[in-house]
């Protein structure tokens, strides 16, 4: 246990230590009539005989009325050892409860590996419940239309519509009428540089990076690429000429 | 105050290491600072540095460097407190110092994956060693497992501090049982899974119940221990107010973990647990309001450190603010149904993570730099603090602000009328409701930075040159 072998006590930031007490008992005592009415405060260092140094922070008010002289710590540090009313924590360690190496020690190791190990369990198992859900669905399924449920097969275009294609893919920023929408999609619609059938294919197919406009050549065959930049080119009262699927191809990567 | 000897204070060596941990948060909090206002200077010219650094990697680094630097703080906050706590050095403090810096040396090259190799072909490997892509939790697994070594490490700190020291206290019971849901909770995120509303589910217990519910906790033990220390409020106090936030933080964040998993693919009881418990977990944060608020009232205010009492009540009404008002919002099913993953989400998080993880960080690192120079000062005090607090606070709220009305807007135009749409989508990114609030946002940018600025010179000069 170690015990204190010095205190010094500082006042209002003075140079020197107001009091130095070397032996029992480590309190210090103010006198309220020494001080000047206000706020004060005092810095106590505190050495112990295992080498340990502390300093503690308090502020302390005082008031001198009708002769009475009356001073009341009001701010005391966090378990400061030194004070007017405080023990130190040190001895005070004797009366306060140990712990207990259970609950404070093996308790939380327990928990840690539960808690990890519910994670764990989950990122491995979790998902069965949803995989037996979906078999089950598919079972209904099955008792309902005397068959196992066929998968849906995707719907091909059957004939190459450049306005379908265009409504479908670009109207929903270029506008259904090729009117562009504010200044991040332009408008299509007798726009001059459509002009440029060669610039209008790169565009299409590749897209142009750094802005909105994706590249439909991994998406498109070449015929539709064709068929929508042909309806571009020469609605709305556009009239820039027309490409082939042949032209289209050139351009991909 | 004149100045009596100049030099290093005697400190114990887990408060030199605190030390440390508050040099890199608030280092980290530039960085994360910077980040944000390339990525909010992105929304408004998209081809700013987009071949360098896209908007996506600057907001991976900016919400990354948040959550390293936050949770770097706290921790130093308890390695400034724990000796004076248990009236022991703490032990194994030689192994947190070398687990410490081999952190550091792992988010400095963390920060060159993101910035130079940013993305790798779906394999293991880049799993493993550039990023795994979960959004806000990106980390490559070896800094995963670096972060769990550092929390199980910094967990053996503090409990074989408090069975050396042969004292427990409520505070350090608290504490204890909080590191360990920090720690093991993590590990939900390391998890590879093919289904995405597993993923989802898993992932969200690091995001939620990490930072609702451990972190909050810890934010408790830490105002705590800086309430007794600003303001000489008594122990049974502070631990009988401890223990019903703790109570009360728990009880409604584990189920309102619910929240998160209205619309990912689990099944519907979710939508009536998460609406009840989250529009509970306001709660404790009003709890955490009175407390500090009665306390500082109850103590005139006097105090021996003037900004660090600034930041706990601002962390009291801000974490009230950001986190209880502005979740509740949102919380409700009904309204999330439109609102989430719009901006209000963003607003909320700025708001937050502002008013109750940054206040907090901002206070401990107050208290610590207050006693590193000789003298010390007391009460700390001075002009720049102010300032600097006051451009801070400004840049949050008009930050939040914006993100509040960008997101009101998608809520309005895009879900509510447009009906999710893609052409609704294009319609509420051009009203000028949102269009106009990304200038207001990277302003507001400029104004924290510049806060930023005024903190970091207000941090250096502390004990230096003033005379107070």
């Amino acid at each position: 246990m170690a015990k204190i072998i010095r205190v010094e006590v500082y006042v209002d930031g003075a140079p020197e230590p107001l009091q130095v007490l070397t032996q029992e008992p480590f309190k210090v005592n103010l006198d309220p009539a020494a001080f000047e009415e206000g706020d004060h405060f005092l810095r106590v260092t505190v050495e112990y005989d295992n080498g340990d140094y502390h300093e503690y922070l308090y502020t302390f008010t005082v008031a001198h009325r009708n002769e009475e002289f009356v001073g009341y710590l009001n701010r005391a540090p966090v378990r400061a050892p030194v004070d007017v009313l405080l023990i130190d924590p040190m001895e005070r360690a004797e009366t306060a409860q140990p712990p207990k190496p259970f609950i404070h020690g093996v308790l939380p190791v327990l928990l840690f590996l539960l808690v990890a190990g519910i994670a764990t369990w989950f990122a491995f198992r979790g998902d069965q419940p949803a995989a037996l859900a979906v078999a089950q669905v598919e079972d209904l399924t099955g008792a309902y239309t005397g068959s196992a449920a066929q998968p849906a097969q995707p719907q091909k275009a059957a004939s190459v519509d450049g306005k379908t294609i265009y409504q479908t893919n670009c109207a929903s920023c270029h506008g259904p009428e090729g009117q562009g929408m504010g200044d991040v999609f332009p408008a299509l619609a007798g726009n001059p540089n459509l002009a440029d059938t060669e610039m209008v294919l790169d565009v299409v197919v590749n897209g142009r990076p750094g802005t909105a406009m994706p590249a439909w050549g991994g998406q498109l065959s070449d015929e539709e690429i064709a068929a929508v930049i042909n309806y571009v080119l020469s609605s709305w009262g556009n009239d820039f000429g027309s490409v082939t699927p042949e032209d289209v191809a050139r351009f991909r990567r | 105050m004149s100045a009596v000897t100049q030099g290093q204070p005697k400190l114990y060596e887990s408060q030199k290491l605190a030390r440390w941990y508050f040099i890199v948060a608030i280092a980290l909090f530039g960085a994360q600072l910077l980040f944000g206002l390339i990525a909010a200077y992105q929304q408004i010219n998209p081809r700013f540095l987009l071949d360098v650094a896209p908007f996506m990697t600057n907001r991976t680094l900016h919400v990354n460097a948040m959550v390293v630097w936050l949770l770097v703080g706290m921790v130093g906050g308890v390695y400034w407190f724990l000796p004076k706590e248990t009236g022991r050095e703490v032990v194994g403090i030689t192994l947190a110092k070398i687990v410490w810096w081999v952190l550091v040396a792992g988010v400095a090259v963390l920060v060159g994956i993101y910035l130079f190799v940013q993305y790798g072909p779906g394999k293991m490997t880049t799993l493993w060693f550039i990023m795994e892509g979960r959004e806000y939790l990106e980390a490559p697994r070896w800094v995963d497992i670096a972060i769990v070594v550092w929390v199980a490490v910094f967990l053996f700190n503090v409990i074989a501090t408090v069975l050396a020291s042969r004292r427990i206290t409520g505070i350090l019971t608290v504490l204890i049982f909080d590191l360990v849901a920090l720690g093991a909770l993590y590990t939900a995120g390391m998890h590879y899974q093919l289904n995405l509303t597993m993923d989802q589910f898993l992932w969200w217990w690091v995001v939620h119940l990490w930072v609702e519910a451990t972190w909050e906790v810890l934010v408790g033990v830490l105002m705590a221990w800086s309430l007794m220390y600003l303001l000489g409020v008594s122990r049974r106090l502070v631990e009988t107010w401890l223990f019903i936030e703790v109570a009360l933080v728990f009880g409604t964040g584990i189920l309102g973990l619910g929240h998160h998993y209205f619309w990912i693919g689990t099944p519907e009881y979710w939508l009536g647990l998460g609406g009840f418990f989250s529009s509970l977990e306001p709660l404790p944060l009003v709890a955490m309001v009175v407390h500090s608020v009665y306390d500082a009232g109850a103590h005139r205010l006097g105090t021996v450190n003037k900004p660090a009492m600034f930041w706990l009540i601002a962390q009291a009404f801000g974490n009230f603010i950001g986190a209880g008002v502005w979740g509740f919002m949102q919380t409700l099913p009904q309204i999330n149904m439109f609102s989430h993953g719009t901006q209000l989400a963003a607003a909320h998080g700025h708001l937050a993570f502002f008013g109750a993880y940054v206040a907090t960080v901002l206070l401990l690192v107050y208290i610590a730099f207050q006693n590193l120079r000789v003298p010390v000062q007391v009460p700390l005090d001075s002009r720049l603090w102010k300032w600097a607090a006051a451009l801070l606070i400004l840049g949050i709220v008009g930050i939040s602000a914006a993100f509040t009305l960008s997101g009101f807007t998608q809520t309005l135009i895009e879900r509510a009328v447009g009906g999710s749409t893609w052409a609704a989508f294009i319609q509420g990114y051009t009203h000028p409701w949102y269009a106009n609030t990304l200038g207001w946002r990277y302003f507001f940018g400029w104004v924290m930075l510049t806060g930023y600025v005024l903190l970091v010179i207000d941090l250096a000069s502390i004990g230096k040159k003033r005379t107070a």
